[in-house]
């Protein structure tokens, strides 16, 4: 897990990014898959706490992707519309890439207990 | 599933639309002035008009800048640290994020009345507020949807916009006011001196005339203006989630809880995403509704519906995220 996300935070492109962040979250649900087994722990105040927090930052990755996006695509297409187009032009601005996740960063690792 | 309403249509054509209220709200407060300045003054008028705009500006600095902490001390509000309100920080941050902006004062209100809202006229200064009521009754998507909808008046600057119309009506008003009171006034001592000025017309007249037609009319635009900006909120909120369904059961859950809350001070009705006053008559009265500063509940939800693509009337699932096809993509 660790190893994984070394490999994560180290991307420098949005796609290798993209590429580098399924394994650290198939390591975070396998985290939770393992919880599932011990009811002491599921019902445990700081679990329960340590499970909203793994919610949470799993939604701020998601809305940081969305909102990364959002930007690009509105930049894009302001790249491609009158009048930007020609600030655009002149400017030589080229267009960005878009952040696509894999379909296993989707899938929210498993925290309903 | 083609005709379903998309949030960047409803956005755009909220934008278009609270543009040229507020247009409309400035142009009128001007038109009085003009014709104050014509009719009751002539050119002489032009330095008090000077003044006048100086002092609104000023007024509306200083207001947009106390309005925040003021409308959390009359609602007795307290910040939201502790453990108990993790998920309330949690879900404020992830919009922040989904927004783009600095993350927001959180504060909470001890009330059982389901209420929340947003103050702050610039983004690096907003807070949110939520009561105590609104965190029981609702689950985590429900409030991220609550949250979502403040965030988007954060980020729409709709404290801004609102505080704009909302002193206008008071220059308006004051205006009035002020013309009656030196027309009353000196109406007296200009009688016996005979009319000096032939032309001019009596300023309580004109004073009487904004009274009755120009300020209902402000009234009205700033209550379209305010309207407008609770659909682009609700609009921006699914922006944000990308889950119509959260802001959806969580507003069904506001229409069903008939408590109101207990400590508002007036004027601030604009700034709760629902509106205690508003609750006080039917949907159906159309003068009343004309004043509304939010759009009516049923008709929110059922906007959000059609995004959804749920049939219109019957009670949707709460809580349940959309389907995963279509052009709203379940997060």
């Amino acid at each position: 897990m660790i190893s994984a996300r070394s490999v994560a935070s180290g991307a420098s492109t949005p796609a290798a990014a993209a590429a580098a962040e399924g394994p650290l979250t198939a390591a975070l649900g396998r985290l939770f898959a393992v919880a599932e087994a011990y009811p002491d722990l599921k019902a445990d105040a700081n679990f329960r706490q340590l499970q909203e927090e793994l919610t949470s930052t799993e939604n701020r990755i998601g809305y940081a992707r969305q909102h990364y996006n959002d930007s690009t695509t509105a930049y894009n297409t302001r790249l491609q519309s009158f009048p930007t187009l020609i600030v655009a032009r002149a400017g030589s601005f080229t267009e960005r890439e878009l952040f696509d996740a894999p379909v296993s960063a989707e899938s929210v690792p498993n925290v309903e207990f | 599933m083609a005709d379903r309403p998309s949030f960047i249509a409803l956005s755009r054509r909220n934008t278009r639309r609270s543009w040229g209220l507020l247009a409309a709200t400035v142009v009128l407060l001007w038109l009085i002035i003009v014709a104050v300045g014509v009719l009751g003054f002539g050119s002489s008028f032009v330095p008090s008009v000077i003044v006048s705009l100086v002092i609104a500006v000023g007024y509306l600095l200083f207001a947009q800048r106390a309005a925040g902490r003021t409308a959390l001390r009359m609602a007795g509000a307290h910040p939201a640290v502790g453990d108990e309100f993790l998920t309330l920080r949690n879900v404020v941050e992830e919009m922040a994020i989904a927004a783009g902006l600095p993350v927001p004062e959180v504060w909470v209100i001890d009330d059982a009345a389901p209420n929340a809202f947003a103050a702050g006229y610039r983004p690096e200064k907003a807070m949110v507020a939520v009561t105590t009521g609104l965190l029981s009754s609702l689950s985590r998507a429900e409030l991220k949807g609550v949250i979502a909808h403040e965030m988007a008046h954060i980020r729409n600057r709709d404290i801004a916009v609102t505080t704009i119309s909302v002193v206008s009506v008071s220059a308006i008003m004051l205006l009035a006011d002020l013309l009656i009171r030196i027309g009353l006034y000196s109406s007296a001592g200009r009688r016996s001196r005979s009319n000096e000025r032939g032309a001019t017309i009596p300023l309580a007249l004109i004073g009487f005339a904004i009274l009755i037609v120009g300020l209902p009319l402000a009234i009205v635009l700033r209550a379209a203006l305010s309207r407008s900006r609770e659909s682009l909120a609700d609009a921006t909120a699914v922006e944000l989630t990308r889950n119509p369904s959260g802001i959806r059961s969580a507003l069904e859950k506001l229409e069903a809880d008939t408590r109101e809350i207990r400590r508002i001070g007036a004027g601030m009705n604009s700034m709760w995403i629902e509106s205690p006053a508003d609750k006080a008559h039917g949907p159906t009265k159309f003068f009343a509704g004309l004043t509304d500063t939010h759009p009516p509940i049923a008709e929110r939800i059922e906007i959000l519906r059609a995004m959804e693509g749920l049939p219109a009337g019957e009670r949707g699932p709460n809580d349940a995220f959309p389907a995963p096809s279509g052009p709203v993509q379940p997060f």
